[in-house]
């Protein structure tokens, strides 16, 4: 059996569940008490697809709301895991617990879970963890760094660390644009897999892109 | 950050909506929910006639054309909906004297690729060994109706079997399953679900562990397999229940069913269950070369010994 008959000429598609981690980094910034936030993102580790080196199309969609001004929640449905007929969906808190003064970065992190659900079927649950720092340049751009992680315990217990870098650029008040580099499963050997990742670093995960959209709507906002 | 970040106060919206919204468009996506990935699992190519190889094709597949056509006989089947199945069955020349090994009937099931012409090198080397050999194709693969798919391909298997049994020619204690990579489902689902026959030992080259462990090799973390295929293929939870010897022989090198996510895995989920299980790595083999890296005798010589129960 030639390796590019391999069965797993389709597993890009199996990617689109559970690649660690997806969509932009849950909570770049703290939104005020109140304020909410709608984003979307696209993208995932680069792997070659039909012949293509190109970013995995994972789709995700969140949304985002202040409890206070430091502390929120989220909650993210995952688009692409329901053309396989499987409810993916996130959700967790997120606390900030430095604002950026001087060399200072901003800092928080969000703590939650994925859940990938089948109706009348099986499931899979994933702790998640982010760390991000965060640093405001000028009144349009923010670049923050940090790193994502998941957890499985069900199977062999495994943490998948998801370090990243990104840029924020603010079109309106209300209206922004990510843009993020992320080194997917970091600690995992790239090959040999039954999946053609690109852009590993020393054979470890793969690199990525994914490029994301916000807009806030309500509560105070200065 | 917002923390910082200048704007005019806007007025509060109700969330509510905006999250039904997400809902509904959520609720759309799953109405259109029945992709799966099954067909993916299988890459058949159809044939007009059997065994009429262009000789490119023949060296490719280390078809040597040992085996006199006087000995193969086709066999047709019927597989799931009544679909017709072809396979052949490749009998031992009248009075061979290869002690021990003259009564052995392997059932093969080929890997995932092609058809039955892309396997006959196999069976080549196992008439060679003094085996009797029936291969089948599944259904859409080479002359075999339907398409491909788990179920169908269980099917398929079982009327091999109900087919081989049927014989005169063939002592049913002396049957063999023999499965080559994606094969390992077929030959472990007639192995564990069919209880009322049990093969005299099984041999797994280089096997798949589960469309679970496919999964997880792609997506690193654990997702179930029937999240992205129909197909009931796994021989993890098989494993304890095969009931007979068993052989899983591997290549150290393979890439495409890599040994410590399938071959390792099924040999530890089988350890303490079945009356022998035996680990045979191929030092320098990848997944479709085993026999090549190891050398046909000793290939033959090692099958022929797990046969015999005296590897």
């Amino acid at each position: 059996m030639k390796h590019s008959h391999l069965v797993l000429a389709a597993l890009p598609a199996v990617i689109l569940l559970a690649v660690v981690r997806c969509g932009t980094v849950t909570a770049v910034a703290p939104l005020h008490r109140g304020e909410s936030a709608l984003a979307a993102s696209l993208g995932g580790p680069v792997a070659s697809v039909a012949g293509m080196n190109i970013p995995m199309p994972y789709a995700v969609a969140r949304y985002r709301t202040g409890l206070t001004d430091r502390a929120g929640l989220y909650a993210g449905v995952h688009l692409l895991p329901a053309a396989l007929g499987v409810v993916g969906v996130d959700f967790g808190f997120s606390y900030h617990f430095l604002e950026q003064r001087g060399g200072v970065p901003c800092v928080g992190a969000s703590a939650g879970l994925a859940a990938f659900i089948q109706p009348r079927g099986e499931k899979a649950f994933f702790p998640q963890l982010d760390l991000v720092g965060s640093y405001r340049l000028g009144d349009r751009f923010t670049t923050y760094f940090g790193s994502q992680s998941m957890y499985q315990f069900k199977y062999a217990p495994t943490v998948v660390l998801a370090p990243f870098v990104g840029g924020e650029y603010r079109l309106s008040d209300r209206f922004a644009l990510d843009l993020e580099l992320k080194w997917y499963a970091m600690t995992e050997p790239t090959h040999p897999r039954n999946l053609n990742y690109k852009l590993p670093i020393g054979n470890h995960g793969a690199v990525g892109v994914v490029l994301g959209a916000n807009w806030s709507f309500g509560g105070k906002h200065e | 950050m917002n923390s910082t970040r200048p704007g005019p106060k806007s007025e509060a919206r109700s969330p509510k909506s905006r999250i039904c919204a997400i809902c509904v468009i959520c609720g759309c996506l799953l109405s259109f929910s029945c992709f799966k990935l099954d067909s993916f699992l299988f890459d058949p190519t159809t044939v007009d006639e059997y065994l009429q190889m262009s000789s490119a094709d023949s060296a490719a597949w280390h078809v040597r054309g040992i085996i006199p056509d006087s000995l193969v006989e086709p066999v047709t089947l019927t597989g799931l909906d009544s679909n017709r199945v072809y396979g052949f069955f490749v009998r031992q020349p009248a009075g061979v004297d290869v002690p021990a090994t003259d009564e052995y009937t392997v059932i093969y099931n080929h890997g995932n690729g092609q058809n039955i012409n892309r396997y006959w090198g196999r069976v080549e080397l196992l008439w060679e060994a003094g085996c009797n050999v029936f291969i089948y194709d599944y259904e859409g693969y080479g002359k075999s109706e339907g398409s491909p798919s788990g179920k169908a391909c269980y099917a398929d298997a079982d009327a091999a079997l109900d087919s081989v049994l049927a014989r005169p020619d063939v002592v049913g204690s002396m049957v063999v399953y023999y499965a080559w990579s994606l094969g390992s489902f077929m030959a472990c689902h007639l192995a564990a679900d069919k209880g009322s026959f049990k093969p005299r030992c099984l041999i797994l080259e280089n096997p798949m562990a589960s469309t679970s462990a496919l999964a997880q090799e792609g997506a690193v973390l654990g997702i179930p397999g029937s999240f992205v295929a129909d197909a009931d293929f796994d021989n993890e939870s098989r494993m304890r229940f095969l009931g007979c010897r068993t052989l899983i022989i591997y290549g150290k090198k393979d890439d495409t069913a890599v040994p410590e996510r399938n071959a390792r895995v099924l040999l530890d989920k089988g350890y303490g269950w079945l009356p022998e299980l035996i680990d045979y790595p191929i030092e320098g083999a990848n997944h479709s070369d085993l026999p090549e890296v190891m050398g046909y005798g000793e290939y033959e010589r090692v099958v022929r010994a797990f046969m015999a129960d005296s590897l």
